[in-house]
Order: C-alpha cells, then structure tokens, then sequence
C-alpha cells in the first residue's frame, strides 16, 4: 500500500517536472516577435532608439543601386531625427507634433517648405509607430505577423497600393530592434533600409530634435 | 477635359507672382544672336569640341536637384539618369531624397511613362523634363550645323559656338569648353533654355554642377549636382 503511494507520488512529480520543463521550453521558443503584443511590450521597454542606416535603392534602370547613408535618433513619445548624411545631407525632424526639413545648400543648412513636407509627416508618424510597435492599428496598413519575426504592411486603400505594393519589416533578434525594411513600390522597384549599430535607451538631448545643424 | 500642364508650368505653378511678368520681358528681349562666321579652318576642331560636350557611350548619372520656382520655393530631389546616344534612348527616374520614386520615364522614339506619381503624372511633364534631359545630355538633332561667334562681333573674350537649327526651326547654341554653355532659342528666336556647366566637382570628364534656366512665363531654375557617373557596359 505505501509503495503503491510513493510510486504515485513519483510519477506526479515526474509529470510535474515534465510539464515545467515544457513550459519553459515554450517560453524559450516563443520569441519576443511572435505576438503582437510581445512586439508591444518589447518596444515599451524602449524610451529612445539611434541607429545608423544604409539605405540602397533598386531600380530596373539603375545598373548598380543608389546608397545614401545617415543617421536615426528617436524618443518617445513623437520626437524623430532622420538624417541623410551621404550623398546629400537632408534632415527631418519631427518634435511636439511640427515637422521640419532641412538640405544642404551652398549656404549650409537650409529649411524647405511645401506641400511634399504635409505628406513626410504621414510618413513619418508611421516611423514613429513602428518604434513603438504599433504595427497592428495603422491607418495606412494591414499588418500581418510571419514566422522568423517578419511584418508585412500592405496597404489599405487600393489607390495607395498603387503607389506602394508592401513594406517589409524584418526584426532583429534583439527585441525592441528592426534588423531592416524593404519598401516595394513595384517587385523590382524597391527600397532597402538596413539599420545598424541600434543602441537603445541612450540618452538623447532635445537639441537633436530641434535644430538640424 | 484635363487641360495639358506643360512641365514649365508645374513648376512655376506652386507660386505665381508678379517676377514672372519680368522674366517674360528678359525672356523676350533674348532674341537669336547672329552669328560671325569662325575661320574655316577652325570649324573642324570645334565641332569636336562641341560633340566632346555630350557624353559618349551609354552612361548613368546620379544628381541631386534643386528645383527653384518663381516666388521662392525650392525643393531637393535625386534624378537618375541613363543615356545611351547610339540608340538615342534616355530613362530617368526623378525620386525624393528618401528613395520613393515620382517619375520613371524613357523616351526611346516615343516617351513612356513607366511611373508617375501626382502632382508629377500631370500630362506634359514627362515630356517636358525629358526634353531638358535630351538638351543635356544628347547631342541636339539637326539639319545643319554653323560655327560663329555669336552676337556678330566677336569681343577678346567671346568663345565661338557651334548651332545646331532644327527641322522645326528650333535653335541651339553650344559653347564648349570646361564650363560648357547650351542655349536653346523657339522657332521665334526667343531664348527658351539656358544649361551652364561648372567643371568644379566634376567625375569622369563630366561638370560637377549643371544648372538649368527655363526662361518664359512658366520659368524655373534646375540646379543638378552630380553624385556619381557610370559607364555601362552591356
């Protein structure tokens, strides 16, 4: 009888070991990119991001793709500095809900103005979305979640699918990181941003956000 | 109907003002300069030097553009040009700083628009910036060329040109040199373009600043600085 007890009492912490175990094998395979929320929550654990960017353009009549370089700085909850630095020099800098941009000129920096600009703040309120990991309540975009950390955008309106096929996000595997987009305007006609040197949660000083020089 | 935009004027149209009034009037008193005949030994060499102006070979060059209208708004845009003169052929891709493409032509015998983003689909303006492409970069079709110095008297520092006229009468002047000068006048004679090269900068032999005049009341000002040139080898 008592044997008959310590084998059951064996075999259920055999059960419970197995079931642990399990458990925490799933937790190691479910990566923080496999959920949305997981993308939310890791992209909550990030106040700013800078990284470097490569950015190579294809086209069908480029024989080689045109690369610009530059620099990202962002910190929540809108401020955003993307800069071009080679070829040309190009800043935008979105702050408190104002976007300015600025290009090289032969008298230094100078700031445009136009209706191209209205259009960059669309644009650049999606970057700012993505940095928060909010890829699923776009106004632009569906979202899809693929296997290997993958997010693809599509388009919601037939009229801008036109202009843009899909966007493709490819997060890295350090969470809160996206390795690199590819923006499809048509299957050979793209944009590919490759994101390098991500430090996350530096400090990043206001003046980055206001003044371009 | 959809009234034709001329390229001209989708630029200029952003901001009209009263300068547009003024450069018309500059615009019409540009009229043809005659030319003084250039000794007849000299014309052969400079019709070389002319030719030497425009690229030989299939090429592919990347500039950055400022575009400037009349009233002061400017806007920086890349263009990727691919010229190939023994096909007579010219794509172009006009895009933002930020790689999304506006406009993607080719003009073979006859202009096809591959992509055209509004404002930029606007009807004529493909046609027009291939026209100041072609006036760039191809050699200007003609019946006949003359050499002269322009303005019928030849002062100590005038450079002779070569002029290129036109099946339909359409006019161009081309002043070689490192600093080369293209102008370009309508059947009227009214000087209707203007491209200045500035050598500084330059790649390959090419000028590294090019900057382009369009005179009239849809006038604009094109500022190309050159960021790469590739021979292509097919």
């Amino acid at each position: 009888m008592r044997q008959n007890l310590i084998l059951k009492k064996e075999r259920r912490q055999r059960r419970f070991i197995c079931i642990s175990g399990l458990a925490l094998v799933l937790c190691f395979c479910i990566g923080w990119a496999d959920t949305w929320d997981g993308i939310r929550e890791a992209a909550e654990q990030a106040e700013s991001i800078s990284a470097e960017f490569v950015q190579a353009k294809h086209l069908p009549i480029l024989a080689r793709p045109l690369v610009s370089r530059g620099v990202l700085y962002f910190r929540k909850p809108d401020s955003l500095r993307w800069e071009y630095r080679q070829p040309v020099r190009s800043i935008m800098l979105m702050h408190k809900g104002a976007l300015r941009r600025y290009r090289q000129s032969g008298e230094g920096l100078k700031e445009e103005s136009g209706a191209g600009l209205q259009a960059m703040q669309f644009v650049m309120a999606e970057i700012t979305d993505w940095f928060k990991g909010r890829f699923d309540n776009s106004r632009m975009f569906t979202a899809r979640l693929e296997a290997g950390r993958k997010i693809v955008l599509r388009p919601k309106d037939p009229a801008f699918a036109k202009v843009i096929q899909k966007i493709e996000l490819q997060l890295a595997n350090q969470p809160g990181v996206i390795d690199f987009v590819i923006i499809y305007e048509s299957p050979n006609s793209f944009t590919r941003l490759t994101f390098e040197k991500t430090t996350l949660n530096a400090e990043i000083p206001d003046e980055l956000f206001r003044r371009a020089g | 109907m959809k009234r034709a935009r001329p390229y001209g004027a989708f630029f200029s149209s952003l901001c009209l003002c009263p300068l547009m009034i003024v450069v018309c009037l500059i615009a019409a008193c540009s009229g043809l300069p005659t030319l003084q005949p250039v000794p007849v030994s000299s014309n052969g060499p400079l019709s070389e030097a002319c030719r030497a102006v425009f690229p030989q070979g299939k090429w592919q060059f990347t500039h950055a553009i400022e575009a400037a209208y009349p009233g002061g708004g400017e806007n920086l845009l890349m263009g990727v040009t691919v010229i190939d003169p023994s096909q007579q052929t010219v794509d172009c891709a006009l895009m933002t700083v930020e790689g999304f493409v506006l406009l993607q032509a080719h003009m073979g015998k006859t202009l096809r628009v591959e992509r055209a983003v509004s404002p930029f689909d606007r009807e004529g303006f493909a046609a027009g910036m291939l026209a100041d492409i072609r006036l760039m970069f191809l050699e200007p079709a003609a019946e006949h060329i003359q050499t002269g110095w322009p303005g019928g008297q030849a002062a100590p520092d005038d450079k002779p040109v070569c002029r290129y006229i036109g099946k339909a009468g359409v006019t161009t002047d081309v002043r070689p040199g490192s600093g080369w000068q293209i102008s370009r006048y309508a059947p009227r004679g009214n000087l209707v373009r203007t491209v200045v090269a500035e050598p500084t900068g330059g790649q390959a032999g090419f000028p590294g600043r090019l900057r382009l005049r369009a005179t009239g009341p849809a006038g604009y000002t094109l500022e190309m600085k050159l960021l790469s040139a590739e021979r292509i080898t097919d």
